[in-house]
């Protein structure tokens, strides 16, 4: 792989983090069913039901649970190839790490196939397991703000400068990401040579060294106003919202869900 | 090394949670004065500057590449604790902006890649200093990470989710990572021979030096 393909697939991949963060600020405001519902309550639905999956050995129910999140995301609009795209990518890894149990395990065949059927039945599961899971959090980060994940936060009493961190972290995140795709541009437009690997590796360490040096500095000058603003790194939130009628709705959910299969 | 959901036990997931809570509570802790409002951009900063420098592929000989990871980095840079809290922000975006990782396993993968692979990556670094210091940034590095895997090994070992054997995820991720950990080392001292020499009042030992 050539120095300016190297460069061309870190752009690539810029865009598609930058590409994927404002996505994730544009679904929360469609009208769909997890959207309607408060942060809070979001947020300890689905980790609950996350917790409740990650118990489960059964293939039968942990279809149903990666079934349940699906209907969760229609529900939400969320787009289909958007969810499938968040879903396919872990699971596939995690059928592959765990193939192999499918042989090693023992016990009856699979017809005259050299494959246990606990391992094949093992190795299902936990795939769809992995697909529930990430399928669970996928709706709740593509139905909510961050700045209402943090504020969830906040309210669930996490420590305050933590949250705080956490909300300049995302503030950054897309001017670093536009200062490091300018800076790879740059570079790719003075690669005009084909550079030998000892070269690359030089050049790539004065790049981010440069880059680290650069945000280090602009750390410094943020940090600097906002002592001179008597400030605070902290997001002010929104004062506690009234529960609704989905709130209502998708914690009852959860709880039938959690009957169901704990029952 | 982001464990998703679903691979590890729910017990030994708010376990290893809990014991990230503690580590970095502690580390907050021993940096209480600095890590107040006015400095908490700074860090932020930081974190956020660190997960774009996470990006760049860099090249590796047969045609493939690699990414820099920065646990080790990051606690050179800013010291041990700083770092600490400094990677845990980086990892928790990763989960909840992008989801890499899991929600419930979170804390353990901030255990490994924030508590160990920072820790041990800093630990390595002020031993092996004295011998050279970018001898000791790559260490720091490369025993950082493999630190980390072998912490993301133990979970997935101790776990009834994850039916290989404690022994077979301990030699697949540890022997694995000794070896793409080399990678990581090689990428840390490359960045702080530049730092080094581009703003050498960055480095630990500056102050020491000046007052000397």
């Amino acid at each position: 792989m050539s120095g300016r393909d190297l460069l061309d697939r870190t752009v690539a991949a810029i865009a598609a983090s930058a590409q994927w963060f404002l996505l994730a600020e544009d679904l929360p405001d469609r009208d769909g069913f997890l959207q309607a519902v408060t942060p809070t309550v979001k947020l300890v639905g689905i980790a609950t039901l996350v917790a409740l999956t990650v118990t489960q050995r059964a293939l039968a129910v942990v279809s149903a649970l990666a079934l349940f999140a699906t209907v969760l995301a229609a529900l939400s609009r969320v787009p289909v190839r958007t969810f499938l795209g968040r879903l396919t990518g872990p699971p596939a890894f995690a059928l592959v790490v765990v193939a192999p149990q499918a042989v090693l395990m023992g016990g009856p065949s699979v017809g005259s196939l050299p494959l246990s059927a606990a391992g094949v039945d093992y190795a299902l599961t936990f795939a769809v397991r992995v697909t529930a899971c990430v399928g669970f959090l996928s709706v709740l980060l593509l139905t909510t703000r961050f700045a209402d994940l943090l504020a969830a936060f906040r309210r669930l009493r996490a420590p305050p400068i933590a949250v705080s961190l956490l909300g300049i972290t995302y503030r950054y995140l897309l001017l670093f990401f536009a200062e490091l795709e300018r800076m790879v541009r740059a570079r790719r437009s003075r690669t005009i040579a084909e550079p030998s690997l000892r070269r690359n590796w030089r050049d790539s360490g004065n790049f981010v060294g440069s880059f680290l040096v650069r945000s280090l500095e602009r750390g410094e000058r943020v940090q600097r106003a906002a002592r001179a603003r008597g400030g605070t790194g902290s997001t002010p939130t929104r004062p506690r919202e009234p529960l609704g009628r989905a709130d209502l709705a998708f914690g009852l959910v959860v709880v039938l869900a959690v009957m169901v299969v704990v029952a | 090394m982001h464990i998703p959901d679903g691979y590890i036990d729910l017990p030994l997931a708010l376990l290893f949670g809990a014991l990230a809570v503690v580590v970095l509570g502690v580390a907050a802790k021993r940096v209480n004065g600095e890590i107040s409002d006015a400095r908490a951009p700074l860090l932020g900063v930081v974190a956020a500057s660190i997960f774009a420098a996470q990006m760049l592929d860099w090249p590796i000989p047969g045609g493939t590449s690699a990414h820099f990871v920065g646990g080790a980095f990051a606690a050179i840079l800013l010291g041990p604790h700083l770092g600490a809290l400094c990677v845990a922000t980086v990892v928790t975006i990763q989960a909840l902006v992008f989801g890499d990782g899991g929600l419930v396993v979170l804390g353990a993968n901030v255990f490994n890649m924030a508590v160990v692979e920072v820790y041990v990556g800093y630990a390595f670094y002020r031993l092996l200093v004295p011998y050279g210091e970018f001898r000791a940034a790559f260490a720091a590095g490369w025993l950082g990470i493999t630190a980390g895997a072998l912490t993301a090994a133990l979970q997935l070992g101790l776990s009834s989710a994850f039916q290989y054997q404690l022994l077979t995820t301990l030699s697949i991720m540890g022997v694995g990572h000794l070896v793409l950990g080399l990678v990581e080392g090689a990428i840390t001292a490359s960045v702080y021979r530049y730092l080094a020499r581009a703003r050498p009042d960055l480095r630990p030992n500056a102050a020491s030096e000046v007052s000397a």
